[in-house]
């Protein structure tokens, strides 16, 4: 899951970007507002978290500039400001949800993960397709009732593919709900997760489309 | 200091005092003069009497007709008692305080009028005289007739004069007596209006919020109280400009104090989700209750900062609901004590009427009330010990809404429940954490809305915080 995060402390943005990390999510940080809304245009992401505090284009006016091109990236809007009117402000531009600054890291992952549950049509944090189940409040995954061990990336690999069942996925888009902004990612990086994948679960499970992408099979 | 006095009342009192005494004055000068012009005429006719008898009378004529002259003059007195109007055809009683008398040389009296018994003393000497005669008060002339050798005294009585000038002055007086409480309601009512624009613009100011001070705009002010107007104007101008400010000086405050909070927490988080060393998770839980501790406390601040500066509108509020959701935000903190946590809400009787219904709804700021009745709840909860008990009641009582939080827990000393809510007033050894702030907000929380804030004796042996509400109109 690739996550867009405009924020411009760079003491809470970094803890943040760290901690989501290590949860599996690609996280792109971004501290200005008219760069934010620029790269939530020209680029899919699954959640934006945005600060409503932000140099050169405040918050609201970023939300509510993507709203008018139709983006209906799911919105996380993180603020200082606790007013009934700001939540209502920000809730009325467009956000989804609303976390008051400061907040305890459970309670922003719960709601990232409530989030991405509702963009997808799911209602509760385990997800079953197929012989495949995953939890995404406790990241374990199971093949046909057994706990399998994945590593952190491997995990998210698997999670988009669960995520879009039957869908083809561009080697290109693995690779930006991987590595993000990365720079030097090997050229067969996205071939050695899925090598892993296939020998960790089932070799049948992640098919290859021949020269676009990848396919989680339906059985 | 109490300078408490009318304007209108203590004009109109200094007008009437000042009106009294001037007319006081024209009373006394009007006795005077009105005496002294009197004195003058009665004199001259006094005088013009003396001539006139003494023109008539010869000594030879007194000594021949001196029987008839007596009769005459007896006769006449005998009836005067008789009249009692008057003037009569007959006479006048006032010929009672008239007499004359005539004296040889060799001093021997001649003829007398019967109006007087005693006889004066007389002192052959010309010229006016006051005299006491029969005790009474007698203004007389005495005149000597040099061709007929005689003295001639005429006299009459003082209190004539008196009792004209009395009645000159009476007349004078009356009038403007009867006018005296006439002008005074008439001056009260002219300044009664003229006053009404500064009425005017004191329920102006009276009606004005902190939140939204407004210009008065009063038509056809008076050249006095414009420049008061204005300088109103001018002041809430300014004062609206400084609570803009400090506005946002708290909303800015929020916002430099809790990025930084969050990333502590954040990075905190990070950590213990990490650590497998225990005494490292162990110092970082330490760390997080710090960090915890501080939110809350930035949080307090903000909250009473924003309830002393009453910035939320007042909406419509069911207290009902106020406790049911305060009730539920602090059910699970009971709960992890082994409380027994109850709300009890009094719904109107049987006969289930909107009226009843309606005696619940005020209005009022939701969340500084939640805040209030929450953190009146937090404090109980913290303060009773573990399988204790806490109670939350809401009712009506006498028309009034009121809310009530009990519990069984240590109570406030009955010296330290006015310091209590006090900014920053911990009661110490209490070895609970919290701001200090949390019932400075309960008190702002009942100020704003009016409700009076009782702390007492709980008949579970702890403290008993009330909220009593005012009276809803419908």
């Amino acid at each position: 899951m690739r996550i867009l995060l405009v924020e411009d402390d760079e003491l809470l943005g970094g803890g943040i970007c760290k901690a989501l990390q290590r949860e599996a999510y690609t996280v792109e940080w971004l501290t200005d507002g008219k760069l934010a809304l620029s790269a939530a245009l020209n680029e899919e992401f699954d959640l934006v978290i945005l600060d409503l505090g932000l140099p050169s284009m405040d918050g609201v006016e970023v939300l509510t500039a993507l709203r008018r091109e139709k983006c209906t990236v799911p919105t996380l809007v993180l603020t200082a400001r606790d007013t009934v009117q700001d939540k209502v402000a920000g809730l009325d531009a467009g956000a989804d949800d609303y976390l008051v600054k400061p907040f305890e890291l459970m309670e922003l992952k719960a709601r990232i993960r409530a989030l991405s549950r509702r963009s997808l049509g799911q209602n509760t944090s385990c997800i079953e397709q197929g012989r495949i189940k995953l939890d995404t409040s406790s990241m374990e995954v199971w093949l046909d009732g057994t706990v399998i061990e994945l590593s952190r990336r491997e995990y998210a690999l698997i999670l988009e593919f669960v995520n879009h069942p039957g869908r083809i996925l561009t080697r290109q888009h693995l690779e930006d709900v991987i590595y993000g902004w990365e720079g030097d990612i090997s050229s067969n990086a996205i071939e050695v997760h899925i090598h892993n994948l296939r020998k960790k679960l089932d070799s049948r499970l992640i098919a290859t489309v021949r020269g676009i992408g990848y396919r989680l099979n339906e059985n | 200091m109490k300078t408490k006095y009318s304007l209108t009342s203590r004009i109109t009192q200094r007008l009437l005092v000042s009106l009294s005494l001037l007319m006081l004055c024209s009373s006394i000068l009007v006795y005077f003069d009105a005496r002294e012009e009197v004195d003058e005429l009665f004199d001259a006719s006094l005088v013009q009497t003396a001539r006139v008898l003494n023109g008539l009378l010869t000594l030879e004529a007194i000594q021949e007709n001196k029987q008839r002259l007596l009769s005459a003059l007896t006769k006449k007195d005998t009836n005067l008692s008789d009249f009692t109007e008057a003037a009569t055809p007959l006479g006048h009683k006032y010929e009672k305080k008239l007499f004359f008398q005539i004296w040889s040389v060799d001093k021997e009296l001649l003829l007398k009028s019967a109006s007087i018994h005693t006889t004066p003393p007389i002192i052959f000497q010309q010229g006016f005289r006051d005299e006491v005669v029969d005790g009474k008060q007698w203004r007389t002339f005495t005149l000597y007739s040099e061709k007929d050798p005689f003295w001639m005294i005429v006299g009459e009585r003082d209190d004539i004069r008196t009792e004209l000038v009395h009645n000159i002055s009476r007349d004078h007086v009356l009038p403007l007596l009867i006018f005296i409480p006439i002008f005074a309601f008439t001056v009260w009512l002219l300044i009664r209006s003229g006053f009404r624009p500064l009425h005017q613009l004191v329920s102006h100011v009276k009606r004005q919020d902190y939140n939204s001070l407004e210009s008065s705009v009063i038509p056809n002010t008076p050249s006095e109280i414009i420049a008061l107007k204005n300088a109103l104007n001018e002041l809430f101008s300014r004062l609206s400009m400084s609570y803009q400010r400090e506005n946002r000086f708290a909303s800015d405050a929020a916002h430099e104090f809790k990025n930084p909070l969050a990333a502590l927490l954040i990075h905190v988080d990070d950590l213990l989700e990490t650590s497998d060393n225990q005494e490292l998770t162990a110092s970082l839980i330490s760390i997080k209750k710090a960090a915890q501790q501080l939110s809350h406390l930035v949080n307090q601040l903000l909250a009473l900062s924003r309830a002393e500066a009453s910035m939320e509108p007042k909406t419509t509020v069911d207290l009902r609901r106020i406790c049911y959701e305060c009730y539920d935000q602090l059910a699970s903190m009971a709960k992890h004590k082994k409380q027994k946590f109850s709300l009890d809400i009094d719904e109107p009787g049987d006969n289930k009427n909107k009226a009843q219904e309606k005696k619940y709804v005020i209005q009022a700021d939701e969340i500084l009330l939640i805040r209030s009745i929450s953190n009146l709840l937090d404090n109980a909860i913290r303060y009773t010990p573990s399988e204790g008990e806490v109670r939350l009641h809401c009712f009506i009582n006498n028309e009034h809404p009121c809310i009530t939080i009990e519990d069984s827990g240590p109570g406030i000393p009955d010296a330290l429940c006015d310091k209590v809510f006090d900014r920053f007033f911990r009661i110490s050894g209490s070895g609970q954490p919290g701001s200090g702030l949390g019932l400075s907000i309960v008190r702002q929380g009942a100020n704003y809305h009016d409700a009076k804030l009782l702390l007492g004796q709980s008949d579970l042996g702890g403290l008993k915080a009330s909220f009593v509400f005012e009276v809803q109109d419908k």
